[in-house]
């Protein structure tokens, strides 16, 4: 099979890997749709289908069954977003270690960065790299180099800004993205797969104090309080 | 006592089965066996269903004291596994005493040896998988790797003696493994001719900080025909990634579930078990073999 339809868009297959099914868009302008497209696919639990991750470029399905047999499941796909959940999540910018490069990059002083993303609403655009890695569109701002020497590694919970991108470290990890704040909850607890935020949801942050941030840490909360 | 006792952990001794399914959509790695050949004889010659936990070790083995009698199996590098003191072999059912002693050495073939113990497991599961994932703290022990002290215990069972062994000519060949076969990937066409060309004709070596995550290549210098940023795109284990300074990094169980990097070529999934068996000190060439669609 050369092309599938997901929805009504058209994709190109090519096989990898004797099962990996690697699914291009046909026309490039609907980047932002595929994370939400696979995100369905990947919710039906469709059977013989092992694995779909996503980006705004390509999906992935692993699929002991050749593609064919999802026809049905893929043309129903829906390119139109259920109503989405808000979540307003806090931050602490006190805990930001990459200010100065930011600053720096953007021409905008810290306090209008802050400003600039307590008035946007941020949307879950995708996820990926490392476990729980959010990918959150609506910053705002020209897009932003990654940092030139990578840091080893960055507390679960930061907040990072990188290409055009807001993004949340949920693991302790290396980061490439320049670390701007601190969240004090756990935004990807593995035993709340349910509460997980998803995509197209949106994130307002709020901004908290290290007095907030501390209080906010010892009660050890998950994303559920967090719902608007 | 229906439990194991490590009395030594060796180099780096974790639990892992056949990996988590359906989770690399939150970024979640796959995990599991590196060498899924060794890992399947060592569960069958035990009577344990296919994808059961079992120890992965890698490099040196670890010492363990076991509380009951227990069926096992050993498969996979050779570590010189011994009982009590007395040599044992790998590739065979094998019918350990309550009170007696399982210890390895450094492996003098291949790199990682599995241990099969016949009965349920009670390890911590993640996202329906024992496999440890170090850096998320996913499943058996916490995600952490196994430690002295530590003890899997077991469902309470009475053995069951069946003795199977795994005939010579069938069991991998670790000293032998010189070719790995190889797929274009989606951004092979990057490459410029001088690379392409040495990707296949020269021989290759395994970086020494190679893990579970990846593992560098090392040989020859790849270059591309014009430097062009590519979209994040999804990768898996066995792709081939080309970051900008040149040097190939083969992905692995491990490893991340997207990636920025031109994915010029990866390795077909069966030859992953004969890749993971290959030393650093040890060449090796890559070949072509066409994807068939």
């Amino acid at each position: 099979m050369k092309s599938i339809k997901l929805s009504s868009y058209k994709f190109s297959v090519s096989l990898l890997n004797q099962n990996h099914y690697r699914l291009v868009p046909v026309k490039q302008d609907i980047g932002e749709l595929l994370p939400f497209l696979a995100q369905q696919i990947h919710k039906a639990n469709a059977k013989g289908i092992a694995n779909v991750s996503a980006t705004d470029a390509e999906i992935l399905v692993v699929s002991d069954e050749p593609l064919s047999k999802h026809k049905t499941l893929f043309n129903k796909l829906s390119p139109k977003k259920p109503k989405s959940k808000t979540y307003q999540i806090p931050i602490c910018f006190a805990k930001g270690l990459d200010w100065k490069e930011v600053e720096s990059q953007t021409g905008l002083s810290k306090r209008k960065m802050i400003n600039n993303i307590l008035k946007t609403e941020l949307t879950l655009s995708m996820y990926g790299f490392l476990p729980g890695f959010m990918y959150c569109l609506g910053l705002g701002m020209e897009p932003i180099k990654r940092k030139e020497t990578p840091r080893k590694k960055v507390a679960a919970g930061s907040f990072a800004v990188g290409h055009k991108y807001a993004g949340f470290y949920n693991i302790e990890s290396p980061a490439g993205w320049h670390v701007i704040g601190h969240s004090p909850i756990r935004l990807f607890d593995k035993n709340q797969q349910d509460s997980w935020i998803a995509i197209g949801d949106k994130i307002n942050v709020k901004s908290i104090t290290l007095k907030e941030w501390t209080s906010l840490k010892s009660q050890n909360l998950d994303l559920r309080q967090f719902q608007l | 006592m229906s439990y194991i006792h490590f009395l030594k952990s060796g180099m780096h001794t974790s639990v892992q089965d056949a990996g988590r399914k359906n989770c690399a959509f939150y970024g979640i790695p796959e995990s599991g066996y590196m060498d899924v050949k060794s890992a399947d004889m060592a569960n069958y010659l035990v009577g344990n269903p296919i994808g059961h936990s079992l120890i992965e070790c890698t490099y040196i083995g670890p010492k363990i004291d076991f509380g009951r009698n227990f069926i096992v199996a050993l498969t996979g590098a050779n570590m010189n596994w011994k009982v009590d003191g007395n040599p044992v072999p790998r590739y065979t059912s094998l019918y350990i005493r309550k009170g007696s002693v399982l210890s390895g050495t450094a492996a003098v073939s291949g790199v990682r040896s599995y241990i099969a113990i016949q009965g349920k497991w009670k390890v911590n599961e993640d996202f329906g998988s024992s496999s440890t994932y170090v850096n998320a703290g996913y499943g058996a022990f916490n995600g952490q790797l196994i430690q002295k002290g530590d003890k899997v215990t077991f469902d309470k069972h009475k053995s069951k003696w069946d003795f199977k062994y795994i005939a010579d000519e069938e069991r991998p060949r670790l000293q032998t493994v010189k070719y790995i076969p190889l797929h274009r990937g989606p951004d092979w066409h990057m490459l410029d001719q001088r690379s392409k060309e040495c990707f296949i004709k020269d021989k290759w070596t395994i970086g020494s900080d190679s893990d579970r995550m990846a593992a560098p290549l090392l040989g020859h210098h790849i270059t591309v025909k014009s430097k062009t940023t590519l979209h994040s795109a999804p990768v898996f284990p066995g792709i081939i990634q080309l970051p900008n300074d040149g040097n190939p990094i083969l992905l692995l169980q491990d490893c991340q579930t997207t990636g920025g990097y031109p994915r010029i070529a990866y390795v077909p999934k069966k030859s992953l078990s004969v890749f993971n068996q290959i030393r650093p000190d040890e060449d090796f060439y890559f070949y072509f073999v066409p994807e068939i669609s």
